[in-house]
């Protein structure tokens, strides 16, 4: 179901990120949240310390830029911190575009990057392939205005404890395909050409071609 | 070249499609380059006139206005000076259904002060638009409506002269056209976050048609936005883009003048939420095209029971005389039955389709 959550107006904590927006996952308990500082206002997605193995996974995910923000927090610390953008929201919201120019970033330009962040995951570990185990929009944020040639789709901090080992009989490509197209149903019917060609070109460029 | 890049013949370049946008923003960098003067608008808009933006507007261009093209400041935004001006632009999904090309990027305004913006073209015929937003943000306000901060705008005098409005970019906000609303209707309570959005709405458009002589003038979805988006824990609802806004200096006669600006305004929603994405004329935000059921319902249910009941609040709250609680009334119940004819008319146009 497509909506922005539960609306707590009642909620003490005045700090919590509105819900449209919220990047939060419960199942790994990350909190998104926002502060004031006499500098502005600054986003953030705290989560428990990841054990030895997550950290294994986020590494190569991390190096390649893949994961939203910039982790603040020490090796060492209980808890771990991402700065976010104001702008990132999850997926599942998008209202479709279609048209305009070089400056927009259309159905055709998400889809095919959805594929190549998805793509680029399914090759990160070599003799060990994961896969995300969830519902793989619950994964992935949307980063608004942002200058030509910087990503606008990622993975939301955590992602590498929802990873799962992948098994050889199941696709990831199909799997996630038929995710994107019960959340964006018809839409994702017009533009699934380009999440596959974004999927075959991570591919490839993950066997050095 | 790679085999991935493609060879365009040609012959066929004359045929590729021309990209708007990319040519709003190479013209408005070019008029950033022709800039003469960088000044302050310092008109303050008088609300004791009887029809205050356009006079305001009158003593700018009597007294303020340059010969020349001029970026013309909000001095309550801008403080310092500023010498010259560059854009960078940035690339987005949202604003994509502003009939004017909206785009988004960054001014630097001289060494170390970059503001990121979004800059609205008022082009041609339309240049003078670009003052009546301006003007009509501000007016706005000062009377107590949140919306977005006005950095400025640029004008000259010449007809060749482009116009621009300028706004203080949120990078947190996004507007109803950027929500896929094909999943909330007919099923709106299990939308819980959706519906608080169209209450936040209603809300505010019951706010600025309380006092009876003020419309936005085009309520569309594309013109509401959430602001703060992420940086909030609660649903802020504000209007945007007021340049065919009417605000007026004097009270209202009667009910008659209070139902010309509420209706104008609720019935351009109506048409908004009813009519489909997926049209190139007047494209709507989809809310109940394609969907079965009772559309009147919906929308009351949606909408128009939270705008009536805030403007009843407003009315209770503010102890007016006898006159206009009649009047009021009277509009509210005109408001309502016309309302329902609209619904109806989108429906059954919907139904022929």
């Amino acid at each position: 179901m497509t909506d922005f959550g539960e609306v707590r107006h009642d909620s003490a904590d005045t700090s919590t990120t509105s819900r449209r927006f919220n990047l939060a996952n419960d199942s790994i308990g990350s909190h998104d949240f926002w502060i004031e500082v006499p500098t502005g206002t600054h986003r953030f997605i705290s989560l428990p310390a990841p054990t030895t193995r997550q950290r294994q996974l986020r590494k190569p995910l991390e190096e390649d830029g893949l994961i939203l923000g910039h982790r603040r927090a020490s090796e060492a610390a209980a808890t771990e911190t991402y700065s976010i953008p104001a702008s990132a929201r999850p997926l599942a919201y998008e209202a479709p575009v279609t048209r305009e120019g070089a400056y927009s970033y259309t159905d055709e330009e998400l889809f095919h990057d959805l594929g190549d962040l998805l793509g680029s995951l399914s090759h990160k570990y070599g003799d060990d392939p994961q896969m995300v185990a969830t519902d793989v929009t619950r994964v992935l944020a949307l980063v608004d205005f942002v200058q030509p040639g910087e990503r606008q789709v990622y993975f939301t901090p955590g992602v590498e404890r929802l990873l799962v080992p992948r098994p050889p009989e199941v696709s990831a490509e199909g799997q996630y395909a038929e995710q994107l197209e019960t959340v964006f149903s018809g839409r994702f019917d017009e533009v699934a050409i380009y999440f596959r060609m974004g999927f075959a070109e991570a591919a490839a460029a993950a066997r050095g071609e | 070249m790679s085999s991935l890049e493609i060879e365009i013949p040609t012959e066929a370049i004359g045929m590729l499609p021309i990209d708007h946008e990319q040519e709003r923003i190479r013209d408005f960098s070019h008029a950033l380059k022709r800039l003469q003067v960088i000044r302050p608008a310092e008109i303050d808009t008088d609300f004791t006139d009887e029809r205050p933006v356009p006079f305001a507007i009158k003593r700018f261009l009597a007294f303020e206005h340059e010969d020349t093209l001029t970026f013309y400041t909000n001095p309550d935004v801008l403080g310092a000076p500023v010498d010259r001006v560059r854009f960078s632009p940035r690339i987005s999904r949202v604003g994509k259904q502003s009939r004017h090309g909206v785009f988004f990027g960054d001014l630097q305004l001289g060494p170390g002060l970059q503001v990121p913006v979004a800059v609205k073209p008022h082009l041609d015929e339309e240049r003078d638009s670009c003052l009546d937003e301006y003007f009509n943000t501000l007016a706005i306000t000062q009377l107590g409506m949140s919306t977005l901060v006005e950095l400025g705008f640029i004008y000259g005098d010449r007809e060749e002269d482009p116009a621009y409005s300028i706004t203080v970019l949120q990078e947190g906000l996004s507007t109803l056209d950027s929500v896929d609303w094909s999943s909330f209707y007919p099923d709106i309570e299990e939308h819980p976050g959706m519906l608080a959005l169209w209450k936040g709405a209603a809300y505010q458009a019951a706010k600025l048609h309380a006092p009876g002589n003020r419309s936005h003038g085009d309520l569309a979805g594309r013109n509401v936005g959430e602001k703060g988006g992420a940086l909030s824990d609660q649903t802020r609802v504000i209007l945007l883009d007021w340049e065919s806004a009417t605000i007026g200096g004097q009270p209202p006669r009667d009910a008659e003048v209070r139902y010309s600006h509420s209706h104008s305004d609720i019935t351009t929603i109506v048409e908004s939420m009813c009519r489909s994405t997926d049209v190139d004329f007047r494209a709507g935000i989809g809310v109940f095209a394609g969907k079965s059921g009772d559309w009147w319902q919906g929308f009351r249910a949606v909408f128009l029971d939270s705008y009536l009941e805030r403007r009843r609040q407003i009315l209770d709250q503010t102890a007016a005389d006898a006159a206009t609680v009649r009047d009021v009334n009277e509009e509210l119940a005109e408001l309502e039955k016309s309302l329902q004819q609209d619904v109806a008319m989108y429906q059954d146009l919907a139904l022929v389709s």
